[in-house]
């Protein structure tokens, strides 16, 4: 579904993305965790378009979609959200999702508003709603028009941990339910424990490991550089 | 992630490895509210603001027979100062853009109804009609070029075309009549009544109204469209509209036009009914006198702009004999800006929901 190829994106002399290569399975909820600054937002902005990669190629249903646009890519089927929140605070929520469901031309967005319990919030502006509302109206935007895959930049930042444990299985639910391909870039371990097929953890812009999560976790190297020398 | 960060998420790795599991609970209900129901309640009250409108539209027309033949005529001046305030009140509140330019096209429609009508013998009708079509062709020309720019490099933009074109005309009195101005001769009818008779306000202000009414309904339409609802999103959060997939460019290019194309009605409606157009008319204070009183009318309603034109005119005749007018209709400025940022239609509303709530108050009492 997804492939990185040697992905690069430099900050000057800084690469904040290095070398990295990855693969996302159709159907998987693929993981990416490693501590801050690992390049994690960085891959999930050149995947969705958002920067432009120094060197490397991304590939997505097998072709080759480096210098495509953002729009291009949300009309050919990858969509993303924010790590901080990115949401129309002015607008209600039901104005966002209609909007939203036109140009992607999302047949059924009731159910997106069920599956995120967003239904009696609908008639009220976005920025009168609570964090965690506004959290899932920014995952519904995403998750709009049946999009192949799905880059969720923390969506449990900022929630508590009842909230992110429930946001997880809805989500969890959805995804399965729509057969959508997701790559997740969270800190909540849980959370991604909860909902990931695989996981691959950064450091320095680079891929230390790469696996089922179960694998993954034990990992000397990664305990070492993310989950501390307990694990 | 700080290393005691690292460490509150060191007890979750603990915990044993868990593969993929069914969520423990479904996905809820559908709710009874559908996205549609919303949007549909949200709508519920834009019949009784159409009736509103209309009463208004019909009232409008009772004028001549009420005023005197001079407030009349500060009365269609304030109709078309006061499309020119609700074409750049409307594109500041749908694109959070502030023009400084919209006096050119306002200004070049006027300048080429008042030459077409005096140079190629076309009726007023078809002079009238291709001048509107140059102003909206100016704005769309300068939207292109500027609407990618945000904040106050557009509004820097803007003045600096307009400016432009102020300093062309008046250095071609060929075509502007330079600093004097130029003087029209409108030949034949308009709209079934000689042309040349619109300079009289009692003939002149039912197409100044007609012209106003559209124009807000024409605005007031788009506002609650689709595609006022997109402008509204992208002026909120262009990132997250480009990743919905709108395209964002075309959208604020059209809103430009759109609101060039009402400035250029009051260019041609200024033309029409007073049979002379002078350089001030291209000067960016024309754009900058428009945006103040929009903004005291308040542009959170397409009704603000031109409340806010009548009144400055209203005001700026009542005190004429001396320049206090400027001093008064800045300290109505700084009074607006401080109390109520939202201008007299946020006064207005602000006052209605307070009696709303203690005539409710009372009825419990």
């Amino acid at each position: 579904m997804l492939e990185l190829k040697g992905l690069t994106f430099a900050y000057g002399a800084v690469k904040a993305v290095n070398e990295v290569d990855l693969h996302v399975e159709r159907g998987h909820v693929h993981g990416l965790i490693g501590p801050n600054g690992a390049g994690k937002s960085t891959c999930v902005d050149l995947i969705s378009g958002r920067r432009r990669a120094t060197s490397g190629r991304i590939l997505f249903r097998g072709d080759d979609i480096t210098s495509r646009t953002v729009i291009w890519r949300r009309h050919a089927g990858i969509s993303r959200s924010f790590q901080r929140i990115s949401v129309y605070p002015q607008l209600s929520v039901a104005d966002q999702l209609d909007l939203a469901a036109e140009i992607v031309g999302e047949p059924d967005v009731d159910e997106i508003v069920a599956a995120l319990r967003l239904g009696e919030t609908l008639r009220r502006r976005c920025g009168e709603i609570s964090y965690g509302e506004q959290r899932r109206v920014d995952i519904a935007l995403a998750l709009l028009g049946h999009p192949e895959l799905v880059l969720l930049d923390e969506p449990a930042a900022g929630l508590s941990h009842a909230e992110s444990l429930s946001l997880a299985e809805h989500l969890a639910a959805l995804v399965r339910q729509r057969q959508t391909t997701v790559v997740l870039v969270e800190h909540h371990l849980e959370v991604v424990y909860r909902v990931c097929q695989r996981l691959t953890v950064m450091e320095q812009g680079r891929v230390i490991a790469s696996g089922e999560p179960q694998d993954v976790r034990t990992q000397p190297r990664v305990i070492e550089a993310y989950l501390g020398s307990a694990a | 992630m700080t290393v005691n960060e690292t460490n509150q998420h060191t007890a979750e790795a603990r915990e044993p490895a868990r593969t993929p599991e069914p969520p423990t609970q479904a996905p809820s209900p559908r709710p009874g509210l559908t996205v549609r129901d919303a949007l549909r309640a949200e709508r519920r009250n834009d019949r009784w603001v159409a009736a509103a409108w209309a009463v208004m539209m019909l009232a409008g027309f009772a004028m001549p027979y009420v005023l005197a033949a001079y407030p009349l005529q500060l009365a269609v001046q304030g109709t078309t100062m006061g499309l020119l305030a609700m074409s750049i009140g409307w594109l500041m509140r749908q694109t959070g853009r502030m023009s400084f330019g919209h006096a050119a096209f306002y200004g070049i429609t006027a300048y080429a109804t008042a030459n077409l009508a005096n140079h190629t013998g076309l009726s007023p009708l078809a002079a009238v009609g291709l001048g509107v079509l140059m102003g909206a062709g100016a704005a769309v020309v300068v939207a292109l070029l500027t609407v990618r720019t945000p904040g106050i490099s557009f509004a820097m933009l803007t003045l600096a075309i307009g400016m432009l074109i102020w300093v062309w005309a008046g250095q071609t009195p060929s075509v502007s009549g330079g600093f004097n101005g130029l003087n029209v001769t409108f030949e034949g009818d308009f709209l079934g009544r000689p042309a040349a008779k619109l300079i009289n306000p009692v003939n002149a202000w039912p197409l100044a109204w007609i012209a106003l009414m559209a124009g807000m309904a024409l605005l007031w339409c788009l506002s609650r469209s689709r595609f006022g609802r997109r402008l509204t999103a992208i002026r909120e959060n262009k990132e997250r509209t480009t990743f919905s997939g709108h395209r964002t460019y075309p959208a604020l290019v059209l809103a430009f036009v759109l609101s060039g194309l009402m400035a250029a009605l009051a260019g041609a409606v200024s033309v029409l009914t007073t049979s002379f157009v002078s350089t001030d008319s291209l000067y960016w204070s024309t754009s900058g006198m428009a945006l103040i009183v929009a903004v005291i009318g308040g542009i959170g309603s397409v009704m603000g702009p031109p409340a806010g034109a009548m009144a400055f005119i209203a005001l700026q005749a009542s005190l004429s004999a001396s320049s206090h007018y400027q001093v008064v209709l800045g300290a109505v400025l700084i009074i607006v800006v401080v109390i109520a940022p939202g201008g007299a239609a946020e006064l207005v509303k602000r006052t209605a929901r307070t009696g709303a709530r203690y005539l409710g108050a009372d009825r419990h009492a």
